[in-house]
């Protein structure tokens, strides 16, 4: 069987505005997610016995589930409690919930990386909880938490692919559409995968960008 | 309070204790570690606190600025400020965050922040706490350092510089709050033999300047030539209190007597 570039070509159009939507999808979710991971993250170290125990009740109640569960839940569910909402959005919900708990676990090493005396220093200088966050415990986790954080990201930008089964015209959706119209498979999966390829690519170079950025001497 | 009061009018700052302690007791579950400590330490004096690892030293140093927070009916007072209010279950944190500014505290493991160099790690504390404008509190920084031995490694990071240079920047950094008690928590014992002497020096510069001093150390040395004062503790209680030469020469208690018999030996 031979490769039709001409195909390819032809249903390009369609695929990029796929491409487009996974990139959106994914931007949305880990801006979304990320500083909220954070307050769970903190939360789950926190010195504050209720909120560390509901952070924990969280994180493994959605570790629990299946991601297709909870989009299934957004999509079909929150219709049919009265919140009529679009696929897009469905999918975002659902995923940020979920991505939300796995990324404060990811984000909960890089905290736990900080030792103890650095916490004791400040309380013994009288230094706010809110100011040695932001001074001393973020610049110090934050090296520690890059790799983590970017595996979590290309883990999210492939689990968008997701998003197809409840209605969202992502790049696998239109990939998907284009194979059922045509016949053709190896075309658009190829060009699909190679998206995601990129992607990943392109993640793991901003990876080693920011590890240079927040690396401590 | 009322003593206190009234002793207040015959001289309101000699009088009155810099560190008073009362009845401090900690205890973790079922395990007592404090079993009811009573001290006064007088404004100037350099008390040091000696034992065996597991007597209580460290905790009831700890527990003074409340990094360990003592059992109901523990009462700390320092400079008759009592520390963290009347509950102890719950601290009011702004007030102890002030209160923690008046007592310095020295680590074995020097806790240097490591993403700020010598001079940052100083300023610190000041600026979290408004102590002046950036330049003053930069300027007191520079002179703490000065003070430590250590201008010329201001803009190093922790990192860069010796265990020695290390303790020597976390002494200035506690000082930089201008606390009235500084407390040392076996601040030499992580350091390599060649690097105590300069830690040492500092300390007993601090103790010329007059400043009040309660420091956990395993060196004979510097209890029996810089404190004022030697106290033994042993179960999570004082067993002795005395002079240097008091308790290190002439122990009255036999555990005082065992342990200065193993210390001075090793």
């Amino acid at each position: 069987m031979s490769f039709d570039l001409d195909l390819l070509v032809q249903w390009l159009p369609r695929l990029f505005r796929g491409l487009w939507v996974t990139l959106q999808l994914f931007a949305v979710i880990m801006i979304i997610s990320t500083p909220l991971a954070l307050l769970v993250a903190l939360g789950r170290t926190s010195q504050n016995r209720r909120v560390r125990t509901a952070a924990a009740v969280y994180v493994n109640v959605v570790r629990a589930l299946p991601i297709l569960v909870v989009l299934f839940f957004t999509f079909y569910g929150l219709p049919a409690l009265g919140y009529s909402v679009q696929p897009f959005t469905a999918a975002v919900c659902g995923m940020v919930f979920c991505t939300t708990a796995y990324l404060s676990d990811d984000l909960r090493a890089g905290l736990m990386a900080v030792p103890a005396g650095q916490y004791e220093a400040a309380d013994a200088l009288g230094i706010s909880r809110a100011r040695f966050v932001r001074r001393i415990l973020l610049p110090q986790a934050l090296p520690v938490m890059c790799g983590p954080f970017f595996t979590r990201a290309i883990v999210t930008v492939k689990a968008t692919s997701i998003a197809s089964i409840v209605a969202v015209s992502e790049l696998t959706a239109q990939s998907m559409a284009a194979l059922t119209e045509t016949y053709r498979a190896t075309e658009f999966l190829t060009f699909a995968a190679a998206c995601y390829l990129i992607c990943s690519l392109v993640l793991a170079l901003l990876q080693a960008a920011t590890q240079r950025l927040v690396a401590i001497r | 309070m009322n003593q206190a009061l009234s002793m207040s009018a015959v001289n309101p700052t000699t009088a009155r204790p810099m560190l008073e302690v009362r009845s401090l007791r900690k205890s973790y579950g079922q395990k007592t570690v404090l079993k009811g400590i009573d001290l006064k330490v007088p404004r100037g004096q350099v008390v040091t606190l000696i034992g065996a690892s597991g007597s209580g030293k460290s905790t009831f140093l700890r527990c003074i600025n409340f990094l360990e927070v003592p059992d109901p009916g523990s009462y700390i007072f320092v400079d008759g400020q009592l520390i963290g209010g009347e509950n102890p279950r719950n601290v009011p944190r702004r007030l102890l965050a002030r209160q923690r500014t008046d007592i310095g505290m020295v680590f074995q493991q020097f806790n240097l922040f490591p993403n700020m160099t010598a001079l940052q790690n100083v300023c610190e504390a000041p600026l979290a706490h408004g102590r002046g404008s950036g330049a003053e509190i930069r300027n007191l920084a520079l002179s703490l350092l000065e003070r430590v031995g250590l201008a010329e490694h201001a803009k190093q990071y922790p990192s860069q510089l010796s265990g020695g240079q290390q303790q020597r920047v976390a002494i200035a950094r506690a000082l930089a709050m201008k606390p009235k008690l500084m407390l040392f928590d076996e601040a030499t014992s992580a350091l390599d033999p060649e690097l105590v002497d300069e830690v040492l020096k500092v300390m007993r510069g601090l103790a010329e300047d007059g400043m009040t001093m309660l420091v956990v150390t395993h060196e004979m040395r510097f209890a029996a030539d810089v404190a004022d004062r030697v106290i033994f503790m042993a179960d999570g209680e004082i067993v002795e209190d005395g002079s240097p030469e008091q308790v290190m020469r002439a122990p009255a208690h036999p555990r005082t007597q065992a342990f200065l018999a193993r210390s001075l030996r090793s």
